[in-house]
């Protein structure tokens, strides 16, 4: 269990996130998007050539207890597809969602052979999964469709449930 | 010499579960549907401020207002008995979706998704107990 008590919803995000991040960095059609951490500002978005994917803080929604173990929080995050007029069309927002749902929802990609590289506090964890950092994606929902102002601009979110 | 079943008190007993199940989820509608409006109300009335005004506590709940009428367009409705939703009016207030959700250039506020978040460990535990208590007292 490397993501720290006390820190959680800093650690459960970047883990995520990089997780995201490693995926953009190698895989194709991944590499025409960019990832990032928190709320994408206008000017992070103006500054960006690709579609971002956005990755929220988390907020715990439950504790799981079981008997003779340690108990276990049931967090929610938000991951964001937003394509701000960088394809024009709905085609790349519906492929960025395919492509998270089928990642998320195949496990062994996802918590077994994605590795990332992350330094958490003053420890620097190298070539480590999501299991390794003690974050289970258990579901992915969505998509859910955002409303926008700009009609050449798509989102669309959706809902990891993580325990950890 | 002859062998009687009767299952009328089995078949009348499953009556009242299924009765009473009925009105314990009707019940615990009502107490998702209040619970999220309220919620969401207190997420919604934050300080007042006027037009043209910085707005205090930018991107935080709960959420600053000029005049209030998001909070007023929360609504609930009952579709069927087992269904209901609490919703933002449209008509009433037709920012309500960008305020939710942010913009390029506003943070989202999830007034409503936050209070789900909030609420949604009593809602499903109340449903529990009503269904529970409905189905022990009707079996009795």
């Amino acid at each position: 269990m490397s993501v720290r008590a006390g820190y959680e919803i800093e650690d459960i995000q970047r883990v995520v996130h990089a997780v995201i991040a490693a995926k953009v960095s190698t895989a194709s059609p991944w590499t025409s998007w960019t990832a990032i951490l928190g709320w994408p500002e206008s000017d992070v978005l103006n500054n960006l050539a690709k579609p971002v994917i956005y990755v929220e803080p988390p907020t715990m929604i439950a504790r799981t207890v079981q008997q003779g173990a340690m108990s276990s929080g049931v967090w929610e995050m938000i991951v964001g597809c937003w394509d701000d007029r960088k394809t024009g069309g709905t085609q790349e927002i519906n492929i960025i969602g395919s492509q998270l749902l089928n990642f998320f929802r195949d496990k062994k990609t996802s918590h077994d052979t994605t590795k990332i590289t992350i330094t958490l506090g003053s420890t620097t964890y190298t070539s480590k999964d999501l299991i390794d950092m003690g974050v289970n994606v258990i579901s992915i929902v969505g998509p859910r469709e955002i409303a926008t102002t700009d009609l050449k601009e798509f989102r669309t979110e959706f809902i990891l449930t993580i325990r950890n | 010499m002859s062998v009687t079943f009767d299952m009328s008190g089995w078949v009348a007993k499953n009556a009242r579960v299924k009765a009473a199940l009925a009105d314990a989820v009707k019940k615990s509608v009502d107490f998702g549907m209040q619970s999220l409006h309220e919620e969401a109300v207190k997420n919604l009335t934050g300080p007042h401020y006027q037009i043209g005004e910085r707005g205090p506590m930018t991107g935080q709940m709960p959420i600053p207002r000029i005049t209030g009428n998001l909070a007023r367009s929360l609504k609930q409705r009952r579709m069927k008995p087992e269904l209901g939703a609490v919703y933002a009016d449209s008509n009433t207030a037709n920012y309500a979706a960008y305020v939710h959700d942010g913009t390029k250039y506003v943070k989202p506020r999830r007034f409503l998704g936050d209070a789900v978040k909030m609420k949604k460990e009593a809602i499903l535990r109340r449903f529990s107990n009503n269904c529970k208590l409905a189905i022990r007292r009707a079996g009795q």
